[in-house]
C-alpha cells in the first residue's frame, strides 16, 4: 500500500478523539443528589445495557468515520492482487485477414504464420491478461464481445476460433481497425493496453500517407487514461519479387436481360507483378461451369487487358458469370472474378400518352413500342425486347397502380394534376425510373410550375420558349455524339454503328440553363451545347427529361436506327434501380427480390466466409423485405430458401472486392518510418512481439473513492444511531398526574 | 415573627403570604376527639371538663362567677380561680427526617416545604386553641415536643422545627409507630414524607394508629424532578440515605422505565391509603404553599359539611 499525500497520515490520532471524548463526557457528568433511588435502581437496570451499548457503537463509528477521512485525505493506493484476480493488462489482437495474406510465399501463406504467431502471443498470456480479437477486413470486426481474462480454457477457444480462420478477398482498414482499439471502452481495472497488429505490411490498407490521421491516432494513445501502445508484428515475407496478375472487374452490359437476350461481359486484368507475365488463358464460367476460354497475351508489368464475351439465357433465373485466369502466380484468390446477371421474362413499362391530335401522323408511343418490338401492347412474333409496355392516357393514370411497373414514360407530356405528379415523384423516389418526352401538349408555364418547382421539381431545367426553325431556312440543328463513359449513351457514342449524328431537329423545346447548377447530367445536347436531354436522380431513381418528342414533324430521330438502341438502352437504365440489385459494393445492403418476401417468412444468407445468417423481414418504407448490410467481406453471398416443392432454391449476389488489394507492394521504408514517428507504432524485430508489462506503479489502484463511499455510510448509520439515541432520550412522555390542581381552581 | 427576625440564617418557617392564604381557614378533624366541645369539636366528656390552674386576684371587670367563694371564706380574699383549657383537639405533627427528604434541585428541598407546611398548620392549630406537639426521629434520634394549647408552645415547635436535619436512612414508619406510644388520647396525627420506602410496613403502622382511633393526615412532599424525571444530561445520581449506591445513567434513556416505576408506587400509595382510611394529599415542592394548603383545607372544610349535613 502507498499513499499519494502521506503526510496527511499525521492527522491519524485525531481518531482517538471520539474515544477520549466518549470517557471525558463520562467524567464530566452532573451528580446528582437523588433520594427517589428506590425508582431509579430497577428502571436503570432496564435501561442502562443498551444504553451502553448505543455509546460503545457510537464511539466506534465515529473513530472509524475520522478513520475513514484521513485515509481518503492521504490518498491510497493498494496493489492489484488485493482487489482479487482483475486482470490489469489487456491486450487487442488486430489481425489482417486480407486476401494480400493468402499468397504463396513458400511453405506456408503469411495467414497461416498469423495463425501461428497469435497462438504463441496467447501462449504468452496469464490469467492476469485481458484479452480482444478483432479482424480488420472492411474495418474493426470485433470477435469478441469484451475483454476476457486469458486463463487455459479461453486460450484454447481462442486458439480454436483462430484456427479456422481464412482470408477473405476483403482489404484491410488497419487504421480504422488501430483507431476501434485504441478508443474500445476498458475496464476500470486495465491499466495498460497493449494493440498487436498481425499483417503481411502490404502497403494498401495502411492509408501511410494520411500523416495527419495518424498523428491524431497518437494524440488519442496519449490522451488514453492507460497506458496504450501499438506494435505490428509482420508475418510473411517479402523477399521474392512480387508475381501476380489478377482479374480485377468484371461487367456486364446489362444485369437484367431478357429471355435469349445477349449480354456482352468484360473481364478486365491486370498484372499487378514486377515482371511481364506469361501468356494465359482466361476460362468463362456459368453457376461454376466452364463456358467457353480466351487467351491473354504477355502482359507488361502493369499492363491491363480487356477480354470480353457474349452470353444469353432462354431461362429466366439469376446467373453468376465467372471468369478464372489460369496462371501462375503468388495470389490465386484474385484470378476470378463474377458479376451476377438476372434473366428475366418480361419488364413492365407503363406508357402514358394523350389521344392523337390531327397533326400527329404517328402517335409518340408508338415509336416506343415498335422499338421494343411491340405492336400496341401485342409483341412481334420474331423478337421483342424484355420490356413489356402498357398504353394508357393521362387521365387513367391517377388509377394505375405504379408499384407494378419499374419505369413510366410520359409521352407528348400533357399538363398532370399535383397529385399526380406527387404520385410519380414518390414513384421515383421507391426507385421506378421516369421518362418524360415533352412534345406539342406541353405547356412551358405549367411545366415550370410543376415540373421545375424552383429547382425542388422532378425536371433539373425549367423550360424556355419553343424552338421552331423555318421550313426554308437552311440553318440545321443536330444532336451532338454523346459521351461513351454514362452507361445509358455508351452505344449511342458509337457513330460508327450508329447514326445518331444524322438526325436533324426542326422543333424542340428549350431548356432554360442559366438556373443550371454545375452537376446537371446532359445525356444529349445539340451540335451547339444546348440541353436535350437531362437527367436527374430523385431517391433511389431516375428521371429523364426529354425536349425533343419521338415526332417526324419535329426531326428525323424516330427513323434513325439509333431510336431503337436508345429507347431500349434508355429504358434498361431507368428500370436498373427498381431491379434486384445483385452486384453490390463492398458495405453496401443487399436487399432480396420484393417477390421473395411475399413468399417467404425466413431465408437464409451464407457469407464469403461460410457462416450462416438467418433474415427475417423488416419493413422500409412501407414495403417489408429481407436485407442484409453486414457486407464488408467481398466474394458471394448466397441466399437459400425452400421452394414450393421443398427444394431448396438459391439465389447469388455478388460484393465487388477493391482491385488495388491484389497490388501486393509492400510498405516502403519511408512509410515504414512515418508511420513510426507520425503515430508512435513499433514493429517487431523478433518472431514473439514483446508486450509491456504492467509497472508496480501501474498496479497500484487508488482507493480513496471506496473510502469516501464508506465514510458516508459511517456518517449515515452515526447520524440514524444518533437520532434515535436522541430521541429515546428526550422523547415525551405523557406525565401522570398525582398532584390535584391548587390554586385557581376553586 | 420576632424569633425570625432575631435568627435570619435560619429558615423562615412563617411565610406572611402564606400565612395570610391560610388565615381564614381551619383544620378540624374529621372524626370524633377527645375533648370538650368549647369550639367546634365535639367532645368525648360529657358536662365538661375544669382542670385547675392557678389563683389570681379579682380585679375589676372579672366575672363573679369565677370568684373561688370556698377561699373566700377561708382568707376573706377575693381570688378568681383559673382553670387549665381543655382542648378539643391534640394533634402531632410527625416529620420524615430521612435522607430522601434533603432532596430540592430546582426548588427548595422537600425538607424545607415539610417543616413550612408544619410551622403554618401548627400556627393554624394553635389559633384554633388545640394543642400541637411535634415528634421526628425514632429511637434514639427521636424528638419529642409534647402537645400545648398556648400561643408561647408555637415558639418551642417552631425552634425545634428549625434544628431538625434530614440524615441518614431513618425509616418514617419507625417513627409512626413511636408515636403511638406517645398519644395518650385520640388525636390527629399529621404525618409529613415523601412517604418513600417501604410501603407495606408504613401503611401497618398507620393502620396501626387508625385502629386507635387516631385520625391521621398524610401529607406527602415530593419534587417536581420526582414527578417528572425530567433530566436531560448523563448524570451521576447518588442515593441520599446511602452516598454509596451511585448510578451512571442517561435519564432519557431510563425515562419511561422511571415514570412507570414511579406511577405504579404513586398507584400502591393512593390504595394503601384509601384501604386504611388515611387523609392523603401530595404537595410539590414547586407549587405556592400558601395555595396549596389553602385549596386543601377548603376542600377538607367542605367535606366535612357534606358529610355533617348527610349525618
Amino acid at each position: 500500500m502507498s499513499f499519494l499525500n502521506g503526510l496527511f497520515l499525521l492527522a491519524l490520532p485525531l481518531a482517538a478523539v471520539p474515544v477520549l471524548l466518549h470517557f471525558f463526557r463520562r467524567k464530566q457528568r452532573d451528580v446528582v443528589q437523588w433520594g427517589a433511588m428506590q425508582f431509579l435502581i430497577d428502571a436503570a437496570q432496564k435501561g442502562r445495557r443498551w444504553e451502553r451499548l448505543e455509546e460503545l457503537l457510537l464511539m466506534l463509528l465515529r473513530c472509524a468515520a475520522v478513520l475513514a477521512l484521513v485515509l481518503a485525505l492521504a490518498r491510497p493506493q493498494l496493489r492489484g492482487q488485493w482487489f482479487g484476480d482483475h486482470p490489469s493488462r489487456e491486450v487487442i489482437l488486430v489481425l489482417d485477414n486480407s486476401m494480400s495474406m493468402s499468397r504463396d510465399v513458400g511453405e506456408e501463406t503469411p495467414f497461416a504464420e498469423l495463425q501461428q504467431r497469435v497462438k504463441d502471443t496467447l501462449d504468452e498470456l496469464s490469467e492476469s491478461d485481458s484479452v480482444q480479437l478483432m479482424l480488420a477486413v472492411g474495418g474493426p470486426d470485433w470477435q469478441t464481445a469484451e475483454g476476457v481474462a486469458v486463463d487455459s480454457l479461453t486460450r484454447a477457444q481462442l486458439q480454436q476460433d483462430i484456427d479456422k480462420l481464412t482470408p477473405s478477398q476483403g482489404t484491410a482498414d488497419l487504421f480504422s481497425s488501430v483507431q476501434a482499439a485504441i478508443d474500445a471502452v476498458a475496464d476500470d481495472e486495465i491499466q495498460l493496453r497493449h494493440v498487436l497488429v498481425f499483417t503481411d505490411q502490404q502497403a494498401h490498407g495502411w492509408q501511410a500517407n494520411a500523416a495527419r490521421n495518424w498523428q491524431q491516432l497518437k494524440e488519442a494513445m496519449e490522451r488514453n487514461d492507460m497506458r496504450t501502445s501499438v506494435q505490428v508484428v509482420p508475418c510473411g515475407a517479402f523477399s521474392d519479387p512480387v508475381a501476380n496478375v489478377a482479374v480485377v472487374g468484371i461487367e456486364a452490359s446489362h444485369t437484367q436481360v431478357g429471355l435469349d437476350q445477349s449480354v456482352t461481359v468484360r473481364a478486365q486484368v491486370q498484372n499487378f507483378g514486377e515482371k511481364s507475365s506469361a501468356p494465359m488463358s482466361l476460362d468463362q464460367l456459368e453457376s461454376g461451369q466452364v463456358t467457353g476460354s480466351s487467351s491473354i497475351a504477355e502482359l507488361a508489368p502493369g499492363e491491363t487487358a480487356t477480354v470480353s464475351w457474349k452470353w444469353r439465357s432462354g431461362e429466366a433465373g439469376v446467373y453468376p458469370l465467372s471468369c478464372r485466369l489460369q496462371s501462375e502466380d503468388q495470389l490465386t484468390l484474385d484470378d476470378e472474378n463474377t458479376v451476377v446477371v438476372q434473366v428475366v421474362d418480361r419488364v413492365p413499362v407503363l406508357i402514358v400518352e394523350p389521344p392523337a391530335d390531327y397533326r400527329q401522323r404517328v402517335s409518340n408511343a408508338a415509336f416506343f413500342t415498335t422499338a421494343i418490338g411491340y405492336e400496341e401492347e401485342s409483341p412481334h412474333a420474331e423478337w421483342h425486347a424484355v420490356f413489356a409496355p402498357k398504353l394508357i392516357t393521362p387521365d387513367e393514370l391517377e388509377q394505375e397502380s405504379l408499384a407494378d411497373y419499374q419505369a413510366v414514360v410520359l409521352t407528348n407530356l400533357p399538363p398532370l394534376v399535383t397529385e399526380t405528379i406527387e404520385e410519380l415523384r414518390r414513384f421515383v423516389e421507391r426507385g421506378g425510373g421516369l421518362w418524360v418526352v415533352l412534345g406539342r401538349r406541353t405547356d412551358r408555364e405549367s411545366f415550370n410550375a410543376a415540373w421545375y418547382q424552383d429547382g425542388g421539381g422532378l425536371s433539373p431545367l425549367p423550360l424556355d420558349e419553343l424552338k421552331t426553325l423555318d421550313e426554308d431556312s437552311t440553318e440545321e440543328e443536330t444532336i451532338h455524339p454523346p459521351s461513351g463513359e454514362h452507361p445509358a449513351t455508351a452505344q449511342l457514342s458509337d457513330t460508327n454503328r450508329l447514326d445518331i449524328d444524322a438526325v436533324r431537329i426542326r422543333s424542340r423545346h428549350v431548356f432554360d440553363r442559366s438556373s443550371a447548377g454545375e452537376e446537371l447530367s446532359v445525356l444529349l445536347e445539340t451540335g451547339d451545347g444546348a440541353p436535350l436531354v437531362t437527367e436527374q436522380y430523385v431517391g433511389r431513381g431516375r428521371v429523364i427529361i426529354q425536349a425533343l418528342p419521338f415526332d417526324v414533324g419535329w426531326s428525323n430521330l424516330p427513323m434513325t436506327k439509333a431510336h431503337v438502341v436508345m429507347v431500349n438502352d434508355w429504358l434498361a437504365y431507368l428500370t436498373q434501380p427498381a431491379a434486384t440489385q445483385f452486384n453490390v459494393q463492398t458495405g453496401a445492403r443487399i436487399e432480396l427480390p420484393q417477390a421473395l418476401a411475399d413468399s417467404q417468412t425466413e431465408v437464409t444468407l451464407v457469407s464469403p466466409d461460410g457462416k450462416d445468417h438467418d433474415l427475417s423481414l423488416q419493413a422500409n418504407d412501407d414495403l417489408a423485405g429481407f436485407r442484409y448490410s453486414n457486407t464488408l467481406l467481398p466474394g458471394r453471398y448466397d441466399v437459400k430458401y425452400f421452394g414450393p416443392e421443398n427444394e431448396t432454391l438459391t439465389i447469388p449476389f455478388q460484393v465487388r472486392r477493391d482491385a488495388l488489394e491484389s497490388d501486393l507492394t509492400p510498405l516502403s521504408a519511408e512509410q515504414e518510418t512515418s508511420l513510426i514517428d507520425t503515430a508512435g507504432l513499433t514493429f517487431a524485430e523478433s518472431e514473439t512481439p514483446e508486450i509491456p508489462v504492467v509497472t508496480s506503479g501501474e498496479h497500484d489502484r487508488p482507493v480513496w473513492t471506496p473510502l469516501l463511499v464508506g465514510l458516508l455510510i459511517l456518517l449515515g448509520v452515526e447520524l440514524l444511531l444518533a437520532t434515535r439515541s436522541a430521541r429515546s432520550r428526550t422523547g415525551d412522555v405523557s406525565l401522570p398526574s398525582f398532584i390535584e390542581t391548587s390554586a385557581g381552581s376553586q | 415573627m420576632a424569633l425570625i427576625r432575631s435568627k435570619p440564617k435560619k429558615l423562615e418557617l412563617l411565610d406572611p403570604q402564606t400565612l395570610a392564604r391560610i388565615g381564614g381557614l381551619e383544620l378540624v378533624s374529621r372524626t370524633v376527639v377527645d375533648g370538650v366541645m368549647s369550639g367546634m369539636h365535639r367532645s368525648t366528656h360529657k358536662g365538661g371538663c375544669c382542670d385547675f390552674d392557678e389563683h389570681r386576684a379579682y380585679s375589676q371587670g372579672d366575672d363573679l362567677r369565677l370568684i373561688d367563694w370556698r377561699l373566700l371564706a377561708r382568707s376573706d380574699r377575693y381570688y378568681i380561680k383559673q382553670f387549665e383549657d381543655e382542648t378539643n383537639l391534640h394533634a402531632w405533627l410527625v416529620l420524615d427526617t430521612s435522607g430522601s427528604m434533603q432532596f430540592g434541585q430546582s426548588t427548595m428541598s422537600k425538607f424545607d416545604y415539610a417543616r413550612m407546611t408544619a410551622a403554618c398548620l401548627a400556627r393554624l392549630l394553635l389559633k384554633q386553641r388545640d394543642s400541637i406537639g411535634l415528634l421526628t426521629g425514632s429511637g434514639s434520634t427521636r424528638t419529642v415536643v409534647p402537645p400545648r394549647p398556648q400561643a408561647s408552645h408555637f415558639m418551642s415547635i417552631i425552634d425545634q422545627l428549625q434544628t431538625l436535619r434530614a440524615d441518614g436512612a431513618a425509616q418514617l414508619h419507625d417513627a409512626v409507630t413511636d408515636v403511638r406510644s406517645v398519644l395518650k388520647r385520640r388525636s390527629l396525627v399529621i404525618v409529613f414524607s415523601d412517604c418513600f420506602g417501604d410501603l407495606e410496613e408504613l401503611g401497618h403502622s398507620l393502620q396501626q394508629l387508625r385502629l386507635r382511633g387516631h385520625d391521621v393526615l398524610v401529607i406527602q412532599v415530593l419534587a417536581p424532578e420526582e414527578i417528572s424525571f425530567s433530566f436531560r444530561n448523563p448524570s451521576i445520581f447518588e442515593d441520599l440515605e446511602a452516598s454509596s449506591t451511585r448510578l451512571n445513567v442517561h435519564p432519557g434513556t431510563i425515562r419511561k422505565h422511571y415514570l412507570e416505576q414511579f406511577e405504579s408506587f404513586m398507584h400502591r400509595l393512593h390504595e394503601k391509603m384509601v384501604e386504611i382510611d388515611c387523609e392523603f394529599v401530595t404537595l410539590s415542592t414547586d407549587r405556592n404553599l400558601g395555595d396549596s394548603l389553602a385549596y386543601y383545607l377548603r376542600r377538607r372544610a367542605a367535606r366535612r359539611r357534606v358529610q355533617g349535613a348527610s349525618a
